[in-house]
């Protein structure tokens, strides 16, 4: 066995359960000073951290822990955010209820899609035309406008 | 755990109680610091008692505990105080003979050693030697194979001869 070799071997051992090398390594450091002193280095390293004691005494962290707690939720309180939950709710549900009528009752009285287009179309006719013209496009038969043309 | 899941803080004391000793253990051993290794421990718990209803039995509570240790003193990069191996009033206990100043030495010798490796060594480290887990748990709680945990603790072996040689001869 080469020394690089055995380096890593010594490098391997934690020693925890034995302290012998094996037979190749064992072979070689009886021959080699340098890699032996290495081996008695790491038997003397494993000694010194193989201490198992606890670190110093151990503080209770229980009455620190439970201090930085989020606060416990009450059952009174528990029922007020049930009761505002419940409210908000009814709120949202009232003003779609409201909602949907309003519109129903604006669909009613809007202007039809023809009533639109026609009022459309003579916007585009006469740009600057006044809105009694328009409004006669709107409703035939019913002459407002009399200004050299004739009416639809 | 399952009375700690439903919100009951009497059951975290108790589960605090059971099982601060190993929490706080590691983290001390790694950071070298009591009261920064109090606050790593105690967001600990914290972290468990968030955790607590999606906690499954199926992992033993200690070593589910122990990746949050770990996560939480390896997330704190800066270098570590020194490392206490062992309890110095203990040490001190011994102090008056001459036998006592040399381990209270060699102690404070191989603290500022480990205080020097690497994150992962060190924590390998206090995991393997000093915590005494096996090297698969260790290689688990550092999120890596054991080949890579075994390859640490040898170089952090060889790290720790190379820097108390004079110590160790």
């Amino acid at each position: 066995m080469r020394c690089a070799r055995a380096l890593k071997a010594i490098d391997r051992m934690d020693l925890r359960e034995t302290r012998d090398p094996g037979s190749a390594l064992a072979e070689h450091l009886t021959s080699c000073p340098d890699c032996a002193r290495e081996f008695r280095r790491q038997a003397a390293l494993m000694d010194l951290l193989g201490r198992g004691d606890p670190p110093g005494e151990i503080p209770d962290l229980a009455p620190a822990v439970l201090r930085c707690l989020p606060p416990r939720r009450t059952y009174r309180e528990s029922l007020r955010w049930v009761a505002a939950a419940a409210l908000a709710l009814a709120a949202l549900g009232l003003g779609y209820v409201l909602g949907r009528a309003w519109a129903a009752a604006d669909s009613s009285s809007a202007p039809s899609g023809a009533m639109m287009t026609a009022y459309g179309q003579a916007l585009a006719d006469e740009p600057f035309g006044s809105l009694e013209r328009a409004y006669s496009g709107l409703r035939p038969g019913v002459e407002t406008v009399s200004d050299g043309r004739s009416g639809p | 755990m399952a009375r700690a899941a439903v919100g009951d803080r009497d059951a975290l004391g108790i589960l605090v109680r059971r099982h601060q000793s190993g929490v706080y253990s590691i983290a001390r051993r790694y950071l070298g610091d009591g009261s920064e290794a109090e606050d790593v421990a105690q967001e600990a718990f914290l972290r468990l008692w968030e955790a607590a209803a999606r906690y499954r039995p199926e992992k033993p509570l200690p070593a589910y505990l122990r990746t949050i240790t770990v996560n939480l003193c390896l997330d704190r990069r800066r270098r570590p105080a020194l490392v206490p191996i062992a309890d110095p009033g203990a040490i001190q206990g011994t102090s008056d003979s001459e036998a006592g100043l040399l381990a209270a030495e060699r102690q404070e010798a191989l603290q500022k050693a480990l205080a020097d490796l690497p994150p992962a060594q060190r924590m390998a480290v206090v995991l393997f030697h000093l915590e005494g887990l096996p090297v698969a748990e260790t290689a688990r709680l550092l999120d890596v194979g054991v080949k890579a945990a075994e390859s640490l603790l040898s170089r952090a072996r060889r790290s720790l001869r190379e820097k108390l040689a004079d110590l160790l001869d």
